[in-house]
C-alpha cells in the first residue's frame, strides 16, 4: 500500500519530501463508504417520495427541475446530518477524554507561532500574543516556541501602531529575540504569500509552525500537545484544531458562539470519523510540518483573471489538498480544546465576511477536478463551493415551488372522464409530501437534539451551557434565530454568488471585529431590498396562492423582520441580558480558560493617550527612532526618489498628514532618509511656544509608552 | 531660554569651560530644548547640560566650517543631537566585532528608556553593564536567516469547455 501511494505521489504531484512520510495513514474506506451510502440512501428515499407525488400525469419540466434541485439540496443536508450522527456516536464512545501524547525524550524541536495580519487592531493582536506567551510559559515548554507576527498591513497608522505595540510587548515580557515582527513592503499573494515569505526567510529553523489568525488564541497545553503529536508521527503534515468562537458580547455573536460550542465538537468528530488522515485545513489554529508545507504548498497563480483566476484566495483548502497529494496526513484533532477565535459581532459583518469567503470558495470550482488530487480533497473543495452555491439553489427551489403552487392552483379538477358517470377523485399524495417534509425536518433538527443528549453524559459541558434547562431553552431560541437568519443569508449569499459569477471582484477587505451596534441606516441599506422582496412575494402569495402562503411564512418572516432582527441582534446589552438569564452560555464563559483570562487582562491595559501611530512617529523622536531601527538601511536614493521625498516632506510641512496618500506614506516610511529628514526639519522649525506647552507624558525614568504631547 | 540655559551670563569667552558660542549657534538653543523635552528629559538642569553639550559640538563644527549644503544651522543642531547620542552609544557598544554596528536599534532602546537615567548617563562615560542592558533591549524584528526553498506547486487544471466537447462530439459523429 505504501509503495502504491508513493508511486502515485511521484506521478501526480511533487516528489515526497526527503525524510518525509513513510506513507499516509491507511485510509478507512469502510467509513467513507458507509457515510456515502447513508447520504445517498437518504436522498434516494426523499426524492423517491417526492417523485411519486409529482409524477402523476407525467413529470413536467418544472417538476423535473424541482426534483433535481431537491436531490441536490437534500444531499447537502443529508451529508451534514450523517456527519452529525457519526460525531454523536464518536463523542459518546470517547466521552471527554483527550489523548495525551508525551514529548519524545531528547526532542528539541522548535515551533514558530506565525500570525499573518492585515490591517487589524494592534492592541488585540499583541494581547493575543501575550496571552499565548504567558500560557506557554506555564507549560514549562515555552522556550521551544517563537512568535512571528507577519504584517501585511497597508494602513500606515496601523503599521506604526503595530511596531510600537510589538516593542512594548517585547519590553514587558523580556521577549526580545523570541517575538519577531516585520511589515512586508509588498503584500504579494496576500496571506499565502505572507506565509511563504516567512518560510523562505527562516523556515529551516523550525520543524513545525502554527498558523494563527489575528483573533486566534491557543492554549499552551494544546500547543505542546500538537508538538508532541507531530513529533510522534512522522506522517503527519498538518493537525487542525477546531477553533471555538469566544469573546463577542452581541446577541448575534452569543447565539453563534453557543451553537458552535454545543454542536461544533460533535460535527468535528463526525468529520474526523469519515475524513481521518485526509481532513481539511481551515487556515488557522493548526500546526504544520514546515518541510512538508514548503515542498507542497507554494501555491501557483491560476490562469485567467480574477475572480476565478489569479491568486488563490482561500488558500487553506488547496494547501490541505496539496499536502494530501504529497502523501502527508492532514488530521482534524476534534478531541483537543484550547483553540479559540472571534467571530463577526453583527449580521452585516457576518455577511461581509461571507462575501470574501464566497469568492475564494467559488474559485475552488476550477480546482476540484485538477489532476492528481485525492478524492477526499475534491470532496472538501466541492463542499466549500456548495456551502455558497446552496443559497441560490434554495432560492431557485423556493421560486419554482411557488410557481408550481400557482400552476396547481389554477388547474381545475376533472372528476368525469369520457362516458363514465362515476366521479374519479384526484389522487392525494399527502402521505408522501408529509414524509418528505418530516424527513427534511429530522435531518435539520435532530442533530441539535443529539447535541443536547450529549450534555447528559458530560457534566462540565452541561454546567457550562447553563444546565440542561438553560441549554434546552437556548436551543429552542437558537432554532427561531436560525429560521429568521436563514432567508436573509440565503439572499446575501445568492447575491455574492451572482456577483462573483459576473466577475465582479469583491476584494479582500479587513474585518471589523469589535462589538458595535448596527444603526438604522446601516440596517436599511443592507436589508431594505430583502424586506421589500419579502413583502412583494408575500402579497403575491397571499393573493394568488393563499393556501401556499402559510408554507412560506418562515421565509417571509425572516425577510420582513430583517431590519429589526439585524439591529436587535447586534446589541451587546441584549447579549448580556440573555447571559444573565442563563441563555446562550458557553463553557468558556463559566470557567474561563487561563489563556483567555490572560487575553482579558492584556486587553484591559489602557492604550497611551493619542495613540495614533503616525502622530507618535512624527512627533516623538523616540517613536521615530524605533521605526528607523526597524527600517533596514537601503541603497542611496536616486535623484527621482530624492525629489519625491522632498515633495512628500513639503506636503507634510505645509498641509499636514492628510496630504499624503497610502503610497506616499509607504514611500516615506520605508526609507530611513524620509523620517530622519523629517526629524531634522520638524525640530529645527520648532516654535518657542512648545516650551510653554504641557510636559511630555513621561520622564526619562518612566520607561515606555510615551504619548503624543501635542 | 537664555535664562534656562544660563546663556545670558557667560564670561567674555562664553561658558565657564571656555568654549565660545557664537550668537548664531546660541540662536538654535530653543529648538534643542524642545527636542530634549520631546525626548522625555523633563529635568530642567539635565536638559540644560545636554543642550550645552550639543551646542558645543555644533560650535566646533561651525568653526571647522563644516556646514552641509542645504541644511540650516537648526537642522544641523538636531542632527548634532542625534550624533551626540550615537557617539555615546558607539562607545557603549564599541566592543562589537566586524563592521561598525547599526546604532539605530541601540538608539531606539536607549530613547525608550531601556537604560535607567539615560539622559544623565549621556553626560558621563558609559557605565559598566550598560552595553548588556542595551543589547538585551534592542529591537530584534527578525531572527537569523534560515531559508527554506518553496518550489512552486504544480496544479494542472482540467479545462471545462462545453462548446469544445459538443464540437468534438459532432465531428466524431460526422
Amino acid at each position: 500500500l505504501n509503495v502504491n501511494v508513493n508511486v502515485n505521489v511521484n506521478v501526480t504531484g511533487p516528489p515526497p519530501v526527503r525524510g518525509g512520510p513513510t506513507g499516509p495513514e491507511p485510509p478507512p474506506p469502510a467509513r467513507r463508504i458507509l457515510h456515502a451510502l447513508l447520504v445517498f440512501a437518504s436522498v434516494a428515499f426523499a426524492v423517491g417520495l417526492l417523485g411519486g407525488a409529482v409524477q402523476a400525469g407525467g413529470v413536467t419540466p418544472l417538476e423535473f427541475s424541482l426534483l433535481v434541485l431537491y436531490a441536490l439540496l437534500s444531499g447537502w443536508i443529508a451529508l451534514s446530518f450523517w456527519t452529525a450522527v457519526a460525531g454523536f456516536f464518536v463523542v459518546l464512545s470517547r466521552g471527554g477524554r483527550r489523548r495525551q501524547t508525551p514529548l519524545p525524550a531528547g526532542s528539541s524541536a522548535r515551533v514558530a507561532l506565525v500570525m499573518p495580519i492585515y490591517n487589524e487592531d494592534p492592541q488585540r493582536i499583541f494581547a493575543g500574543v501575550e496571552a499565548i506567551w504567558r500560557d506557554l510559559e506555564g507549560t514549562g515548554e515555552g522556550q521551544r516556541f517563537d512568535f512571528h507576527v507577519l504584517s501585511d498591513t497597508r494602513d500606515p497608522d496601523l503599521w506604526m501602531q503595530e511596531e510600537a505595540a510589538w516593542y512594548r510587548l517585547c519590553r514587558r515580557l523580556g521577549a526580545h529575540g523570541r517575538i519577531f515582527y516585520r511589515n512586508r513592503p509588498e503584500n504579494t499573494a496576500r496571506k499565502s504569500g505572507n506565509i511563504a515569505e516567512f518560510i523562505e526567510r527562516c523556515g529551516a529553523a523550525y520543524p513545525y509552525f502554527v498558523i494563527l489568525d489575528a483573533d486566534s488564541v491557543m492554549s499552551g497545553p494544546t500547543l505542546v500537545e500538537l508538538l508532541a503529536r507531530m513529533e510522534a508521527d512522522p506522517r503527519l503534515g498538518l493537525i487542525q484544531v477546531p477553533p471555538v468562537a469566544v469573546n463577542r458580547g452581541s446577541l448575534f455573536a452569543r447565539v453563534l458562539q453557543f451553537a458552535g460550542a454545543l454542536y461544533g465538537r460533535m460535527y468535528c468528530a463526525g468529520l474526523a470519523f469519515w475524513q481521518r488522515g485526509e481532513s481539511n485545513f481551515w487556515g488557522h489554529n493548526a500546526i504544520l510540518r514546515t518541510q512538508a508545507f514548503a515542498a507542497c504548498c507554494a501555491l501557483p497563480r491560476l490562469p485567467g483573471r480574477e475572480p476565478f483566476g489569479g491568486e488563490i484566495l482561500s488558500h487553506d483548502f488547496v494547501e490541505a489538498a496539496l499536502l494530501a497529494r504529497g502523501g502527508w496526513s492532514v488530521v482534524l484533532a476534534w478531541d483537543l480544546d484550547g483553540s479559540y477565535e472571534e467571530i463577526p459581532p453583527t449580521l452585516i459583518d457576518y455577511a461581509k465576511r461571507d462575501r470574501r469567503w464566497c469568492q475564494g470558495n467559488l474559485q475552488h470550482a476550477r480546482i476540484i477536478l485538477a489532476h492528481g488530487l485525492r478524492l477526499s480533497s475534491r470532496v472538501h473543495l466541492a463542499m466549500g463551493v456548495m456551502s455558497y452555491v446552496a443559497s441560490p439553489l434554495w432560492l431557485l427551489f423556493l421560486a419554482l415551488t411557488a410557481v408550481e403552487a400557482w400552476v396547481q392552483s389554477r388547474a381545475v379538477p376533472v372528476y368525469f372522464f369520457g362516458d363514465t358517470t362515476v366521479p374519479i377523485w384526484p389522487d392525494t399524495y399527502s402521505f408522501e409530501l408529509t414524509s418528505v417534509l418530516l424527513a427534511t425536518l429530522v435531518m435539520l433538527f435532530l442533530p441539535k437534539l443529539l447535541a443536547l443528549a450529549l450534555l447528559l453524559f458530560d457534566g462540565r459541558a452541561r454546567r457550562g451551557h447553563g444546565g440542561l434547562a438553560g441549554a434546552v431553552g437556548s436551543v429552542l431560541l437558537e432554532i427561531v434565530f436560525s429560521v429568521l437568519l436563514a432567508p436573509v443569508m440565503m439572499l446575501f449569499q445568492s447575491r455574492f454568488v451572482f456577483a462573483t459569477l459576473a466577475r465582479r471582484n469583491v476584494g479582500w477587505p479587513a474585518q471589523q471585529r469589535d462589538d458595535h451596534a448596527t444603526h438604522l441606516f446601516e440596517a436599511l441599506e443592507a436589508h431594505f431590498g430583502q424586506t421589500l422582496l419579502g413583502g412583494l412575494v408575500g402579497l403575491w402569495a397571499w393573493w394568488h396562492v393563499p393556501d401556499f402562503f402559510w408554507w412560506f411564512t418562515p421565509v417571509l418572516a425572516g425577510l420582513l423582520l430583517a431590519v429589526p432582527f439585524s439591529m436587535l441582534t447586534s446589541r451587546v446589552d441584549l447579549g448580556a441580558w440573555a447571559a444573565r438569564r442563563g441563555l446562550f452560555l458557553s463553557p468558556e464563559e463559566r470557567e474561563r480558560p487561563p489563556c483567555l483570562a490572560c487575553l482579558d487582562a492584556a486587553m484591559a491595559v489602557a492604550l497611551p493617550p493619542g495613540a495614533s501611530g503616525l502622530r507618535r512617529v512624527l512627533e516623538l523622536p523616540a517613536a521615530a527612532s524605533l521605526h528607523l531601527a526597524l527600517t533596514p538601511p537601503g541603497a542611496a536614493l536616486t535623484r527621482r526618489e530624492s525629489h519625491r521625498l522632498e515633495g512628500i516632506l513639503l506636503a507634510l510641512e505645509e498641509e499636514g498628514q492628510a496630504a499624503l496618500d497610502r503610497a506616499d506614506w509607504r514611500f516615506f516610511l520605508a526609507r530611513r532618509e524620509g523620517l530622519a529628514l523629517w526629524l531634522e526639519r520638524r525640530w529645527a522649525a520648532l516654535p518657542l511656544s512648545v516650551l510653554a506647552g504641557p510636559e511630555p507624558p513621561q520622564t526619562q525614568r518612566q520607561g515606555q509608552d510615551r504619548g503624543s504631547r501635542r | 531660554v537664555d535664562e534656562e540655559l544660563n546663556l545670558g551670563v557667560p564670561s567674555r569667552r562664553g561658558w565657564p569651560d571656555g568654549v565660545h558660542l557664537s550668537a548664531e549657534v546660541r540662536a538654535v538653543a530653543p529648538q534643542l530644548l524642545g527636542l530634549w523635552l520631546a525626548l522625555g528629559v523633563s529635568d530642567a538642569e539635565l536638559r540644560r547640560q545636554l543642550v550645552q553639550r550639543v551646542l558645543r559640538r555644533l560650535q566646533a563644527e561651525v568653526e571647522r566650517d563644516h556646514r552641509p549644503a542645504g541644511r540650516t544651522l537648526a537642522e544641523q543642531a538636531v542632527c548634532e543631537t542625534f550624533a551626540f547620542i550615537d557617539d555615546w552609544l558607539a562607545r557603549v557598544v564599541g566592543g562589537v566585532a566586524g563592521e561598525p554596528p547599526d546604532l539605530m536599534p541601540f538608539r531606539a532602546a536607549l530613547l525608550d528608556g531601556a537604560l535607567p537615567d539615560w539622559p544623565l548617563a549621556l553626560l558621563h562615560p558609559p557605565a559598566p553593564g550598560a552595553r548588556e542592558i542595551l543589547l538585551a533591549a534592542i529591537p530584534r524584528p527578525l531572527p537569523p536567516p534560515a531559508p527554506l526553498a518553496m518550489p512552486r506547486a504544480e496544479l494542472r487544471l482540467r479545462r471545462f469547455r462545453p462548446a469544445a466537447w459538443v464540437r468534438r462530439l459532432l465531428s466524431a459523429r460526422a
